[in-house]
């Protein structure tokens, strides 16, 4: 029995362990904070540990973002709750200041990285359910199909809020391209 | 298919998503329609660099390595409770036995082996502690995921007693949280579990093998303290904690 648990623990390290960036990065961008999202994944990976006998081959890093975004709306769901989500707020204002504070500085070295903080704070404030289908799709390049399955919704809802992420994305770039010229 | 509708299927034609009469209905458009090509390749050059914008976070190496190290705890620590707990609650009784059973303890003498034996793996262990952070909002919720309860985890760093960490660890077959403090050169390990899943004397106050062992309650848990603190110190250490956690620090 205790050997059949250590074996079937490095089976699932096999497994899931590969996609902990992956993992992470879901995390991180859902939850909008390193703490908050490094809690989650060890949840979520003692939580896959758990349900591993559920797991039946196919796509893991898929398997384990699932399980991991599921932790990470548990975890929200529960902060609300208790009424503990003022961290965002507090850590959006501090990112928008600093980004006020380098686009006024002219030097063109500096161009691609407040390009780079732009893009990372208009995904950071798209609203949770687009957040996440973009990036699941722009940084961990999966399927719509793929995407349905791991936010529980039909692929037209993935259709239209990769849209409308997109959409909003685009002002921002188009707004920033404007103001740098 | 009209103007409209083809626009509303770019983004999945980019992504590839269409299917094969579809795409083509798509492709034909995008030769005739010039906005819609250029909507398009817009959407291609914005979507480029979302992707080369390397904003992407990257895995905490610590996190990396705490995952790791907890995917091998509890079964080793099960494994070494096995081996270990019953050499160590040998040995301890056996040093110490006659002294215990001599006095009127209220308490069977093993659950103090036990915590005593707990608390000496700990310091002898490389990884005595699972979840490494000074803030009760990473520790709490770290053993309320492993735990089928929410122990209080006061923060005492203004009271001198710094909260290095916690770790999940048995007492018997029992799953208990283990809270672990430093103060001055002495580190103190707190465990803490549900009313009534272990009998404790809540006001036991004992020694064991250089260890100083006291009781706590706190709400609807149980918690003992042990340490090589002085017993003096251990009971005002055990005092604050006690204050703090009622107040509802952590």
């Amino acid at each position: 029995m205790a050997l059949g648990d250590a074996a079937r623990t490095r089976r699932f390290e096999a497994v899931a362990l590969p996609h902990l960036s992956a993992a992470y990065n879901l995390a991180r961008w859902i939850c909008r904070n390193e703490a908050d999202a490094a809690d989650v994944v060890q949840e979520a990976v003692m939580r896959a540990l758990q349900y591993f006998d559920s797991y039946r081959g196919g796509d893991a890093r898929a398997w384990l973002l699932q399980i991991v975004r599921n932790s990470a709306h548990t975890w929200i769901a529960r902060n609300r709750f208790a009424g503990q989500v003022a961290l965002e707020d507090s850590e959006l204002d501090s990112s928008e200041a600093d980004a006020s504070v380098i686009s006024e500085d002219p030097m063109r070295a500096v161009a691609t990285q407040i390009e780079a903080e732009g893009l990372r704070l208009a995904i950071t404030r798209l609203p949770l359910e687009q957040r996440e289908v973009l990036i699941l799709r722009e940084f961990e390049d999966l399927s719509y199909r793929q995407i349905a399955d791991i936010i529980g919704s039909p692929i037209g809802t993935v259709m239209s809020r990769l849209s409308r992420a997109r959409d909003q994305l685009a002002v921002i770039v188009r707004g920033e391209q404007r103001g740098a010229v | 298919m009209t103007h409209d509708e083809i626009r509303s299927l770019l983004d999945a034609y980019l992504d590839d998503e269409l299917d094969l009469a579809t795409g083509l209905a798509v492709g034909a458009h995008l030769q005739d329609c010039q906005q819609c090509s250029a909507w398009l390749a817009e959407r291609r050059s914005m979507l480029g660099q979302v992707r080369s914008a390397a904003i992407s976070y990257p895995l905490p190496a610590e996190l990396s390595a705490r995952i790791r190290a907890q995917l091998r705890a509890p079964q080793q620590r099960q494994h070494r409770q096995v081996q270990w707990f019953g050499a160590l609650a040998a040995g301890v009784l056996a040093a110490i036995g006659g002294f215990l059973l001599g006095h009127s303890w209220p308490q069977a003498p093993d659950l103090r082996a036990e915590l005593v034996g707990a608390s000496v793996r700990a310091l002898l262990s490389t990884h005595p502690i699972d979840v490494l952070s000074s803030d009760h909002h990473t520790v709490k919720p770290w053993l309320s995921s492993q735990l089928p309860f929410s122990p209080p985890v006061p923060e005492l760093a203004d009271q001198g007693d710094a909260l290095l960490g916690a770790r999940v660890d048995y007492l018997g077959s029992t799953r208990v949280a283990a809270l672990v403090y430093q103060h001055g050169h002495h580190q103190i390990n707190v465990y803490v579990w549900p009313l009534g899943a272990i009998d404790i004397d809540p006001h036991l106050n004992t020694q064991a093998d250089g260890y100083h062992l006291m009781a706590a309650q706190a709400g609807a848990f149980s918690a003992v303290m042990v340490s090589d603190l002085s017993s003096a110190e251990l009971a005002a250490f055990r005092d604050r904690w006690k204050a703090t956690a009622a107040a509802g620090g952590g």
